[in-house]
């Protein structure tokens, strides 16, 4: 049936009118975003603490404006192989990855979907080929990586141990991270006028860790920023416990757990940093347009253990600790 | 021309429109530029509210760096008290990466970071920076251009901060910070409201030093602000407000930038507008509403009549003009519907008329269409026999069901009879005339021949119409019918029925036909064949006589109540008639034939297959029971699905099943992560590369790899497997055996460990035999040379026979050492023959010499004959054939008390240069008994076993004998009585030397020349006995001697003096023998004497010790405890050698 001129013409002033009226009177309607999760390792769980509650400070409150999907942290790069494919498949608006191995497996599997990723710490993500440019991220992943600090964590060992001349550092030969550690070390250590004994240890969990691994004259243990050598340190500790002499390790957690001292992140800080970078993400700025962003280190003392081994920290070591551990945390028991 | 409706909607829209349009244009003007300067001041307020704070940061920061000087000696400080102060600073002062601190003169003293470790010493000139110079020279602070850390990627703001002596107010070091852009972060983040308002910190060249979007930092981005109350371009190129303020430290350092977006600036206006375009909208749409309510009631009544008048003008006489709501409207409608009610009346009246002339003409055509559908309907041909004329009408379709043209032939008798097949005529006239005589109505089949040659059946019917008085046939009316179809589908039938009774007759299965009873009603020649009975006693038969296991009533049940020709398969025995049984398979069905229903059954005799399945049952049965027992289970993997699919024998390998893994196909991947050990994954997928890219047909491999069960338990498989390609030589599928070979492969482990560790005692007791033998020896060889001295000096008989008795022991100890040697070397099978020429009588004489006194001392006769056929010349090893002699004939003597011992060598029959010589050792001793032969043979025993043992010995001898004998390829028999003697066959193996041959052993040992002065010796060991004794006995022996303690000082002394030959220790301190040998034969100080005479005199006595020393350079070789006469001809034969080359 054909309609009247003037009909059409009051049904469009009509349908015009209810427009107008609504973009006038009535607010937007907000989108949920839907964010995964995949963590390697559940190391890093107080940097999605730390996200969450940067997004939730950003205006993403969970429930409301943001969606979480978090499978359980995996154990072996095939398990994050076929978390990412669970999470990929439940199509999200962003991909929150930790830390580099997940960082990595996170890219392969977003070729071609090309969702973004942020990543919160990778250690150095050049060197491990997620991104290219830390300036300008080519592909679809941004972050936050780790200061290249590993030599003025040397500094700050040695400052609890002045008279030390020699710093044994226990390294897997296999892990990109380790070598990248030593070199830094190595630099320090020659404005330091000190010497540093790095020996290979084997990946076996089987690698016997014992005092006689331990070069003679070592006047502490400088633990480098890689998984392996980190995941032994209760039995570095007590080797180190043994001969009275400190350890240092980049994990502010493991300095809660006993490890003499410490320099390095705090994970609810760069969780927090990871997600101002997913705001802009969720808010249509390209990953190429949001340059990688480096996490501030910081100083970590546990006294409990410096006195357990008849190290006394000095005065100005003590300023210079933004954390301080005066008792030994609790352990937890799952 | 202007219509009235257009000139009515004019009116009313301009009358709304133009003054809301006026009125709309002057409020929006008037309200956007108000919100503009409110958000100007907004943006204003804000950036000066930033600017505050960013001054606020920038002077804590200077004031914490500034604070630094509260120590008082920071610059009198130790630098590395000054360095720790700093970093002090640095960890408060998070905000600040570096800091770098420098004298007024610009040279750089201490600089710490928050990432990175700087040398003490390390001077930078600082004069040259921009800051530096400005903070120096103001004495107060300055920024430096943005510089970008090549570490970190981070912007950093180089601040450089004059710290001043409080008193004079010199600069006194000039602080340089490197303060993280990141600072002020918190700060923009506080005061923006993204997305429409922005806080932005920018440099002097207006660079983004501090935004929410940190990454517009990080990327270098620039921004200016508009400073004016208008829109500008903002961050993201859209129009906004923005202005900037200043921060300033005592000058001008920085901008604070609010910018707000148009979207926020303007959002009262642009809510305002809506409002406007809403009431603008309504209005329009209350005039247009207005306008159309006019037009309803005056405009449409006139339009209608206009239209009415020009559709009756066009022919439409029904029209009806309206009347409207007015009076005047209203009378002109009902005069103009009068006129036009007479007119369509007058018309109306004209048309049924026409319509009642119309409908008769329809009548009459319709009938006659009928009519013609009835003539045509008739597919018959129609014949009309005038008898009494002849005449015959043939319609069209009669011609046209022969295909001839109608009217082709003439219309009488003839026509019809020339037509129909000769050897229908006469049958057909039959029933025409039989007809004429009955008057019945005929139907009579013939065949007739149509236009092209062939002929058609037709089924002719006919019946008298009209008859005479007489009752005599004028008239016969009939049809033709072509029922060639008809009968050609007859005879199919008849040809089928035949056709598949044949079929049925040469089936090689047996057919029954049966009815629901049982009762066979039919069967085929081969059920007559399979059971032995006669087709006649078959049919007289029931089923239940011959199928054993259905009774007749279970026959009627079963097919009575199955769907017909659903066939059904039964296997059941049948009983012949010859009384055998047989296993058949009936496929059989229920079928409908005339309202009856019969079973057909097809019988095929199985018996043989049955025979054969079970065979092949119990066959699979066997194997599968081989495969449990063998842990054997076979796969297959489909490599383009990418599937394996496994057997039940497979999965219970590892210690699951088919129902656990949700079936029997499973992906590579799943495998490969649930069975697969981690350390092997790679080397089977290398495997399964290798297999799928192999260009080889029948590409087979085994290979063994790790696994692990369901329950985490490790094991080991053996993988046998080969490939499947298709014609593109592509390969498709992998087939595969795996056996779980862990039981076998740990046992092989544990037989390996069990070897490594009996390999490493043989080596440690090997080991252990070389030291002790060396160890005893040393000591022994002084023993030995010192009663070998006492026998030079003046003794009474009783001290002589001490002194031979000693010697005798020493060289009973020596032979067990070597026995205890000998018995080692040869069960680890290091024992080495070694085949040189040598002469029989020379071995018969050194026996008989070495024996012929012991002999003589006991009494008894001794004698040792050679047959004269014998060859004189042998090659073997002669030194183990004396040690074999040596031993028999050494025991024969001890066991002898009274009589004889004889040995006798004499040739056994061989073949071409080989010899094989039989020795007899004959004794009149104790005898064996049978008992003790069977273990004399054994290490450690004798014959005589008791504690008060009257014959010494270690019990080696024989043992040692019958091992050298096997080895050298002979026999030894023993031939004996109890308490008459021992009988020994002795036979070795040996080659004969060609016939020059037979001069070089004389070759061997040249006469030396007496000398004119003794012969020069440099004697060198490191036991002092043994050097004192030694060197005592050689002199006794008429050299001239000098000794050395070890290497070091025979080389000393062979620099110093010249001597005609070298004695030489090999296990000496400070230089061994071995390696002052190599001196003397390569070092230039000893070139002159380099070729002398070295004879290595050692404790190293093992297999392959001789050899090694010889290869370092030495020229003979005597082994401790030494005799002296053996070491007389050693040194004679050294230097026979010797003089040998010289000449």
């Amino acid at each position: 049936m054909r309609m009247k001129p003037w009909a059409f013409c009051g049904v469009l002033a009509f349908v015009l009118a209810a427009y107008l009226t609504k973009t006038s009177f009535m607010g937007k309607e907000e989108k949920t975003f839907v964010i995964a999760v995949v963590q390697f390792t559940s190391n890093n769980l107080d940097t999605l603490e730390g996200f969450k509650t940067g997004m939730t400070e950003a205006g993403y409150e969970e429930g409301r404006r943001v969606k979480y999907l978090i499978p359980d942290p995996a154990q072996s790069r095939a398990e994050l192989d076929r978390h990412l494919v669970q999470v990929l498949a439940q199509k999200p608006d962003l991909l929150f990855v930790s830390p580099t191995l997940a960082a990595v497996a996170a890219k392969a599997a977003t070729v071609e979907n090309r969702v973004p990723v942020v990543f919160a710490p990778v250690n150095d993500p050049v060197s491990s080929g997620v991104v290219a440019n830390i300036q300008t991220p080519e592909a679809n992943l941004t972050g936050v990586r780790l200061a290249p600090s590993e030599g003025r964590r040397l500094q700050t060992l040695l400052s609890l141990v002045p008279n030390a001349t020699k710093v044994f550092v226990p390294y897997n030969p296999k892990e990109s991270s380790a070598m990248e550690s030593l070199h830094q070390i190595h630099d320090a250590a020659m404005a330091l006028g000190i010497e540093i004994e790095a020996t290979p240890i084997g990946a076996s969990h089987d690698f016997p860790i014992t005092i006689a691994l331990i070069p003679a004259g070592a006047g502490a243990i400088f633990m480098p920023r890689e998984g392996l050598v980190m995941s032994r340190f209760k039995e570095l500790l007590a080797v180190a416990d043994t001969l009275g002499i400190p350890l240092s390790t980049p994990r502010l957690d493991q300095v809660e757990h006993g490890v003499t001292t410490g320099f390095g992140f705090i994970g609810t800080e760069i969780g927090i940093q990871a997600a101002r970078m997913a705001t802009l993400l969720l808010e249509g700025v390209p990953p190429s347009r949001i340059p990688v962003e480096t996490a501030q280190d910081y100083l970590f003392v546990n006294l409990e253990a410096a006195a357990r081994i008849g190290l006394e920290v000095t005065e100005s070591s003590l300023r210079q600790a933004s954390r301080v551990i005066v008792v030994r945390r609790t352990e937890q028991t799952p | 021309m202007t219509r009235l409706r257009t000139l009515l909607n004019t009116i009313f829209l301009a009358l709304a429109l133009i003054p809301l349009l006026a009125l709309g244009a002057i409020l929006g003007l008037t309200l956007y530029k108000s919100q503009i300067d409110s958000a100007y001041q907004s943006a204003k307020a804000l950036s000066t509210s930033v600017g505050i704070k960013a001054e606020d940061i920038l002077g804590t920061i200077v004031t914490d760096v500034r604070s630094i000087t509260r120590y008082k000696d920071f610059f009198s400080a130790d630098p590395r008290v000054q360095r720790d102060l700093l970093m002090e600073l640095l960890a408060s002062v998070p905000s600040v990466l570096e800091i770098t601190y420098a004298g007024p003169d610009g040279r750089q003293k201490i600089k710490v970071s928050g990432f990175k470790v700087y040398p003490l010493d390390d001077p930078q000139d600082l004069s040259a920076r921009p800051e530096f110079a400005e903070a120096l020279q103001s004495k107060s602070i300055a920024c430096g251009p943005i510089e970008t850390d090549p570490n970190i990627g981070e912007p950093l703001l180089p601040l450089a901060i004059a710290l001043n002596d409080l008193v004079h107010g010199e600069v006194k070091a000039i602080m340089l910070c490197k303060v993280r852009l990141r600072v002020f972060l918190d700060l923009v983040q506080d005061y923006s409201q993204p997305p429409d308002v922005h806080v932005l910190i920018t440099g002097l060249d207006n660079r983004i030093l501090a935004a929410t979007d940190f990454s517009q930092v990080l990327a270098g981005k620039h921004f200016s602000a508009a400073n004016a109350p208008s829109l500008g371009s903002g961050l993201d190129g859209k129009p906004a407000v923005s202005v900037a303020s200043t921060v300033e430290m005592g000058r001008h350092l920085l901008n604070a930038v609010a910018v707000i977006s148009s979207h926020e600036a303007l959002a009262p206006f642009y809510k305002s507008m809506r409002v406007y375009g809403i009431i603008l909208i309504l209005t329009l749409a209350a005039a247009t509403l207005l306008a159309v309510l006019s037009r309803r009631r005056i405009v449409t009544p006139i339009q209608t009549l206009t239209d009415t008048a020009i559709s009756i003008q066009a022919g439409e006489l029904a029209a009806q003009a309206p009347g409207g709501a007015f009076y005047e409207t209203k009378k002109l409608a009902e005069a103009f519907n009068s006129m036009t009610g007479q007119l369509v009346g007058t018309m109306n009246k004209l048309k049924e008329q026409i319509a009642g002339r119309e409908k008769a003409q329809q009548e009459l055509a319709a009938s006659r269409e009928r009519m013609d559908m009835a003539l045509n309907a008739v597919s018959d041909g129609l014949w009309d026999w005038r008898l009494d004329t002849g005449e015959v009408y043939y319609s069209p379709r009669w011609f046209a069901m022969l295909g001839y043209q109608p009217e082709a032939f003439p219309s009488n008798y003839e026509t019809w009879k020339n037509l129909i097949h000769p050897e229908d005529v006469s049958r057909t006239l039959e029933i025409v005339g039989e007809h004429l005589v009955s008057g019945e109505p005929f139907e009579a089949e013939f065949r007739m021949r149509t236009s092209d040659g062939g002929w058609k059946w037709i089924l002719g019917r006919g019946q008298v119409m009209e008859k005479d008085a007489q009752g005599r046939a004028l008239r016969i009316l009939g049809t033709h019918m072509d029922i060639t179809e008809r009968k050609h589908a007859d005879e199919f039938i008849l040809e089928s029925k035949a056709r598949y009774r044949r079929i049925v007759e040469n089936s090689a299965d047996g057919i029954f036909l049966a009815d629901l009873d049982g009762n066979i009603v039919d069967v085929n020649s081969a059920s007559v064949r399979m059971l032995g009975y006669t087709r006649a006693e078959l049919l007289d038969m029931n089923v239940a006589d011959i199928d054993l296991n259905i009774p007749s009533s279970d026959f009627k049940q079963i097919w009575k109540i199955s769907p017909d020709e659903q066939a059904q398969t039964i296997y059941t025995v049948h009983k012949c008639k010859n009384g055998t049984i047989k296993d058949v398979e009936v496929r059989a069905c229920r079928f409908m034939e005339s309202d009856n229903i019969f079973v057909l059954g097809l019988v095929r005799d199985v018996t043989e297959r049955k025979i054969t399945e079970e065979a092949l049952k119990k066959s699979q049965n066997q194997l599968a029971n081989a495969v449990k027992i063998a842990q054997l289970g076979h796969w297959e993997l489909d490599i383009e699905e990418g599937k394996f699919t496994f057997s039940d024998s497979f999965y219970s390998i590892f210690r699951t099943s088919a129902e656990e893994m949700g079936g029997y196909v499973m992906s590579i991947e799943d495998y490969v992560n649930r069975f697969l050990h981690p350390d092997d994954r790679f080397m089977v997928y290398e495997e399964a590369r290798k297999a799928t890219t192999s260009i080889d047909l029948e590409y087979k491999c085994y290979f063994e790899h790790r696994f692990v069960t369901t329950d985490d338990k490790t094991g080991y498989l053996a993988v046998n497997y080969h490939i499947v390609k298709d014609s593109s030589g592509k390969t498709v599928k992998i087939y595969g055996v795996n056996q779980d070979i862990t039981e076998a492969k740990n046992a092989a482990q544990a037989l390996m460990a069990a070897k490594e560790a009996a390999e490493a005692a043989t080596r440690a007791k090997s080991e252990f035999l070389a030291n002790m033998s060396h160890e005893v020896r040393t000591p022994l060889n002084g023993v030995l040379g010192m009663l070998q001295l006492l026998q030079t000096t003046e003794q009474t008989d009783e001290q002589k026979e001490y002194v031979v008795r000693a010697i005798k022991s020493t060289s009973r100890l020596t032979r067990l050492l070597a026995d205890i040697l000998d018995i080692s070397r040869i069960e680890a099978g290091k024992f080495q023959l070694i085949e040189e020429e040598f002469s029989l009588s020379a071995l018969k004489e050194s026996i008989h010499d070495l024996f012929m006194i012991a002999a003589k001392e006991k009494r008894i006769e001794f004698a040792f004959t050679i047959d004269p056929t014998a060859p004189p010349r042998l090659i073997g090893d002669e030194t183990r054939v004396r040690q074999i002699l040596f031993n028999l004939a050494g025991n024969a003597i001890k066991f002898t008390e009274h009589g004889s011992v004889r040995i006798h060598a004499a040739p056994l029959p061989s073949k071409g240069n080989q010899a094989r010589i039989l020795f007899t050792v004959r004794d009149t001793g104790i005898g064996i008994s049978d008992e003790q032969l069977k273990d004399i043979f054994e290490p450690f025993v004798q014959a005589e076993e008791s504690y008060t043992r009257k014959y010494q010995g270690a019990g080696l001898g024989l043992s040692i004998v019958r091992k050298l004998v096997k080895l050298q390829g002979g026999e030894l028999a023993i031939d004996n009585t109890p308490g008459e003697g021992t009988l020994i066959y002795l036979s070795l193996p040996f080659k004969l030397p060609l016939a020059h041959e037979g001069q070089v052993g004389a070759l061997r040992q040249p006469l030396l020349e007496a000398p004119n002065r003794p012969v020069r010796i440099l004697f060198a060991d490191d036991d002092e006995i043994s050097l004192v004794s030694g060197k005592k006995l050689l002199e006794k022996s008429g050299y001239a001697v000098l000794t050395a303690k070890d290497g070091q000082e025979a080389l000393h002394r062979l620099s110093e003096q010249d001597f005609d030959l070298i004695l030489m220790d090999i296990q000496m301190p400070v230089m061994d023998g071995v390696a002052a040998a190599k001196a003397i034969r390569t070092q230039g100080p000893f070139a002159a004497k380099s070729t002398i005479p070295i004879i290595a005199m050692t404790a190293y006595a093992m297999v392959g010790d001789k050899e090694k020393f010889l290869a370092a350079g030495m020229d003979g070789y005597i082994s401790k405890p030494v005799d002296m006469a053996e070491l007389r001809e050693v040194i004679n034969r050294v230097r026979a050698k010797q003089s040998r080359s010289t000449s």
